[in-house]
Parts: structure tokens; sequence; C-alpha cells
């Protein structure tokens, strides 16, 4: 009788784990297709993913399935200096006049011709190897540099004295004082600038030190009253008189950058009035290539 | 005592389950990074936005191993004028993928300590940019909106 009962018992027992699997499992597939109408209606579900604040613990990272290195199509993207995309619908670009960018004639450069020298500048020089008009090994830039920061500030763990000094370049171009004119006098720009060029010459003693002119801005940047055109007329011409006595090059591009007013051409200039967009980075090439070369 | 079987035999299934669901949590697709600084930029435009790959992460995000990368993009803006920038790094291990991290926060310090007194206005990009990884994949997101951005790359990675 005691036996009968315990058989009973474990049929009772098989039978309810049958019956709870197949719940489960109506309530996984129940689950699936709720979620994959979900993903038809676009909601999405962020996977699990490891805060760089957050981060503590790697184990279910390490624990993640090997993923498959398929290598098929992952070719990198590198934009030729022409081919930037488009500015948005908010910037306020001169559009009529950036629409005739195509049909500029500018001088030409050769990469190779500056291959063993050396840029240092701030966020506009960026451009140089940001647009792929140099390499990066050519260029020491940084947003915000001014004459006075340049000497000790680090970019990539060194100085640009640092770099030039390791590099030794056949010649060093600077263009910095942009971002000092807002708040810095021009003499004092330009005495930080005559340190920073004693400085590079110490460490390059045979590298051709060439200046360049600050380049211009736009009429509408210019009325903001920060970077203005006479400051940085008044600026250009105390750097040029640092190159006539201290026996250096002085290249005008701030000239070749204007328009007829004297303000920077929108043909060159950024939504901004002060960047540059990328064709005014081959003129300014061209016309350092033309002079020095 | 068939109390106990009771219980054992409805636990049983139930924990069964459980296990095997925890397998697949943390995992992200095997998708190019270009599709997904792609995807982004599509939605979440950079103004003079440059594009740029594998080759070019050595010279721009210094202190990251290059040996560990297995391909990667991103893009910024090209001028310097804005500090919008996307990149998206797959390593060959996760671990790789972790420690990149440290390599993007280097940056967007950077980033920051530049374009807190050069441009103010812009900041909001930087206060509220992301670095994470998932899976093999480290992301860098400081863009008009980050949380949109997010949301499509980790989209994109879920495949």
């Amino acid at each position: 009788m005691a036996k009968k009962r315990k058989n009973g018992l474990s049929i009772a027992i098989v039978a309810l784990n049958m019956v709870i699997v197949g719940i489960i499992i109506l309530l996984i597939v129940l689950i699936y297709f709720h979620m994959k109408e979900d993903t038809g209606n676009n909601r999405t579900d962020p996977p699990s993913v490891t805060s760089s604040d957050t981060f503590t613990d790697s184990e279910s990272e390490t624990d993640t399935p090997a993923i498959t290195h398929e290598t098929s199509g992952t070719s990198p993207i590198t934009e030729t200096p022409e081919s930037t995309s488009e500015l948005p619908e908010d910037t306020t670009a001169e559009t009529e006049d950036t629409a005739s960018t195509d049909d500029l004639i500018l001088p030409q450069y050769d990469r190779t011709f500056f291959e063993d020298d050396l840029f240092i500048g701030d966020s506009i020089s960026t451009g140089l190897h940001l647009y792929d008009y140099l390499d990066a090994e050519n260029v020491f830039a940084e947003v915000g540099l001014n004459p006075e920061s340049a000497v000790n500030h680090k970019v990539g763990d060194v100085t640009c004295v640092e770099k030039a000094a390791a590099m030794q370049p056949k010649h060093i171009y600077i263009m910095l004082g942009t971002n000092g004119l807002a708040y810095m006098d021009t003499e004092y720009m330009s005495k930080k600038m005559t340190e920073l060029v004693s400085e590079l010459e110490m460490a390059c003693y045979t590298a051709n030190i060439c200046i360049i002119s600050l380049p211009p801005v736009t009429k509408e940047h210019d009325a903001e009253g920060k970077e203005t055109m006479e400051k940085i007329n008044d600026y250009n011409s105390r750097l040029k008189a640092l190159c006539d006595q201290g026996g250096y090059t002085y290249v005008d591009i701030c000239s070749k950058l204007s328009d007829d007013e004297g303000y920077f051409s929108s043909n060159y200039a950024e939504a901004d009035g002060l960047h540059f967009q990328g064709s005014a980075y081959a003129l300014v090439l061209g016309t350092i290539q033309n002079q020095i070369g | 005592m068939n109390i106990k079987k009771l219980i054992c035999a409805v636990l049983t299934p139930v924990m069964l389950f459980t296990a095997c669901s925890g397998e697949n949590n943390g995992t992200a697709a095997d998708v190019n990074p270009s599709d997904v600084v792609s995807a982004v930029l599509k939605e979440i435009p950079i103004s003079s936005s440059v594009e740029k790959g594998t080759e070019d992460v050595g010279s721009y995000y210094s202190g990251m191993d290059i040996s560990e990368l297995d391909s990667a993009a991103f893009a910024l803006c090209g001028s310097g004028a804005l500090p919008d920038e996307i990149g998206v790094f797959k390593f060959k291990t996760s671990d790789a993928a972790n420690t990149a991290q440290d390599a993007l926060q280097s940056k967007l310090d950077s980033r920051k300590e530049s374009f807190a007194t050069y441009t103010p206005d812009e900041m909001y990009k930087l206060e509220t940019a992301e670095i994470y990884s998932v899976g093999n994949y480290a992301v860098y997101i400081a863009l008009e909106d980050n949380e949109k951005a997010k949301e499509i790359v980790n989209e994109k990675l879920k495949g």
C-alpha cells in the first residue's frame, strides 16, 4: 500500500515537472515574440555597458564570448581634404560664397616639401593634419594654444620645443596669437613670441624659423569685438618687425585670405568667422611653399 | 518529506532556466566601427566633420595601446572650432577595451582643459561626454546630444 503511494507520488512529481517546464517554455516564447515586436517598433533596449566611472569588475567582460575579428569591410575612412561633410543647418556659414569654393584657384603645394618641417599652432593648425594636408608628425597644435602658453604646454607628453629638438626640422612654422587677442596685449604677445622663437632657435640651431601672420577674421566676427582686424593688423606688424630684426622669415597669409574689405573671405572662413575651411589650408601651404621654395 | 520533494521538483527547472539565461549578458555584436560612427553622424552631425580610421588612432589618442587594436573609426570637427567627437574602437580583447578607457579619459580631460576658456558655451558636450566599453569595443562620445548618440551606438553594437 505504502509502495503504491510512493509510485503514485513519483508519477505526480514527474508530471508536475513537465507542466512547469512547459509553462516556462511558453513564457519564453511569449517574451521572445514580445521583444521582437518591440524591436520592430524601434524601441531600444541598451546592452549591458560598463561606464568608465562605474567600471570596477571586469569579470563580466571576460565572460563575453569571443568576437570573430572579421576584417572585411572594416577599411578605415580617411577623408581627403576636399571631402568635408556638410555644415548643419543651424550654422551661419555664408553658403552663397562657400558654394563657389570649388571654383577657387589655389596655389599648388607639395606634401613632400613639408615632410621635414614642423608647424606649431593652435586649433586652426590642428586642421593641417585633421584635414589630411600634412602628416600628424609634422604638426604640433592644440586648441587654445597662444604665444604665452606654447613654451610649456604639452601635447602627447612633449612640449613643442622638446618635439622640435627631437625632430630637428628643416623649417619651423609658427602661427600663434589668435587665442590671446581677446585678453592679451599685442606687445606682450609679441614679447612671448620672441621668447618662444629663442627657445626653438636654441633647440634647433640649423632650422629656418618662419613666423606666419595671424589670419584675418570675418566682418561679423570683428564686430563682436574680441578678435578684431585692428588687433590682428597691429600684432602682425609686430611679428614682421620681429622677423626683420631676428633674421626670421615672415609669411603673410592675412592678405591672401582677406576679401576686398580686408576681412576674412567667406571663401575660406568657417561659420565662426575665425577658423579655416579646408580650402584655406591649401592656400596657406601653397603660399608658404611659393615663398620658401 | 513529500513537501520537500515537491519544492525540489518546482525549483529544479526554474533554476535550470535561470542559469541558462545568464550566459548571454554583456555581449557585443561583431560590427564595423565606421558603420557605428556613420550611424551616429547621420543623426547628430558634426560641423566640418572629418572622419579618421585605424591608422590615425596612434597619433591622435596618445596612450592607447594600438597593438591591441583591431580596427577603429572616429570623427571630429576638422577646423578645431568645436569639441564634437565620436570614436568607436574595436580591440582584440575586452580587457584591452576596458584599459583603453584610461587613454580616452585623458583625451577628454585634455579637451575639457582646452575648451574651458576657449569656447565655454561648448563645454556641455564635454561635461556630458560618455566613455565606456561593451565587450571588445571602447566608445568615446562628446556631441550635441550624448544620450541619443549612446543609444545609437548601443543599438548598433547590439547587432
